[in-house]
């Protein structure tokens, strides 16, 4: 029981890109399509996503849904929203961790870290060009229009975010937790 | 700006447009509105608009639009209080490149939570944007309106029609859009 009134509904436990408090009504708006295996595309590329928290979360996990085609580490992390908007200092992340298994959720500790209320992006790279994911790919220009970053040579993921423009708008599902028990 | 403090509701998306879950986005979503794609709104000097919820004190610094196939005239994009009196505009602006998102400055605006209008005027009829032509339960549900003779943007909004459809259009936090 808090120890405040809740005047709106809290954060979700398990928090992707898909959720509500980040572009899972944009996704459905434009009636994307069911993520499917996709390659990652470019080696070392990080992509990222808007999400906001509604109040304080803590993380105890990371977590991504690969694909048909496991190769080379994945990282997963979270990023402050710097003053422009855009993804800026990283809060947290799982660092290189080898993708192991095809088709199944693959999740990873991290040390509980808090986040505040606030605007935040998760950010997800890889290593490996053919690293598989389940993925949504989507018009780029929409992806855009939804607010989806991407940095080149960004494995592990940097402390800092420097965006660049968007050049293929793929999507995979991965995201953070607030609690242990995720893939089994 | 409002006087007291802000619940602790959701946050406003980086990114608002008419596809958002704070404007028309669950109503699209809830009536199964199908995939955007390049379409004509079909009318010379009209201004659509759009019902948008903020809820929580943002700034904005960017106008977008996704353009369709086929770009002709200009556009004009802003911003509308609840009661329909103009905030911000881009001015008038050539619509450029086709099947691209293109992005237009505007002076930087704070506003409060409350409710306030996404509006985009045209001057062709030809010309194209990405379209969710849904119908019009969408376009009760979004709060889409609809007025002639409309460009550029007029000081004060009068609604005279729905729009059937909504275009993928709006309004960004951070300067990097396209």
């Amino acid at each position: 029981m808090a120890d405040w009134p809740v005047s709106g509904a809290p954060n979700r436990i398990i928090i992707s890109p898909h959720s509500a408090a980040a572009l899972g009504v944009e996704f459905g708006a434009l009636a994307s399509a069911a993520p499917a295996s996709v390659a990652h595309g470019t080696a070392n590329l990080a992509r990222f996503y808007p999400f906001y928290l509604v109040e304080p979360m803590v993380v105890v996990k990371f977590w991504w849904l690969n694909g048909a085609t496991v190769s080379g580490n994945t990282d997963v992390g979270v990023y402050a929203a710097d003053s422009n908007g855009g993804p800026g200092t990283r809060l947290g992340s799982s660092g290189a961790v080898a993708q192991a298994t095809i088709n199944v959720l693959q999740e990873n500790d991290v040390t509980d870290f808090l986040l505040g209320r606030g605007v935040y992006y998760l950010g997800i790279s890889s290593s490996s060009a053919t690293a598989t994911y389940f993925s949504n790919a989507i018009n780029v220009h929409f992806a855009k229009a939804i607010g989806w970053a991407q940095m080149a040579s960004a494995h592990v993921l940097p402390a800092t975010v420097t965006p660049a423009v968007l050049a293929a708008a793929i999507q995979p599902f991965f995201g953070l937790s607030g609690r242990t028990v995720l893939a089994t | 700006m409002t006087l007291w403090p802000e619940p602790p509701t959701e946050l406003c998306p980086i990114l608002v447009s008419p596809f958002s879950g704070v404007s028309a986005g669950y109503g699209n979503l809830g009536l199964a509105g199908p995939a955007p794609t390049s379409q004509a709104i079909g009318a010379a000097n009209v201004t659509v608009a759009f019902a948008l919820f903020i809820p929580n004190t943002v700034t904005f610094v960017k106008a977008w639009v996704v353009n369709g196939a086929t770009v002709n005239g200009n556009l004009d994009i802003g911003l509308y209080d609840e009661s329909w009196n103009l905030m911000v505009s881009t001015g008038s602006f050539v619509q450029a490149g086709a099947s691209v998102i293109q992005e237009q400055d505007i002076t930087d605006i704070t506003v409060g939570p409350g409710f306030y209008y996404l509006a985009m005027a045209l001057t062709s009829a030809t010309a194209t944007f990405q379209l969710s032509n849904s119908n019009v339960f969408v376009a009760l549900t979004s709060g889409s309106n609809y007025m002639l003779s409309a460009f550029p943007l007029p000081a004060t909004f009068a609604p005279s029609a729905f729009l059937s459809g909504l275009a993928l259009f709006g309004l960004s936090q951070r300067p990097l859009v396209a």
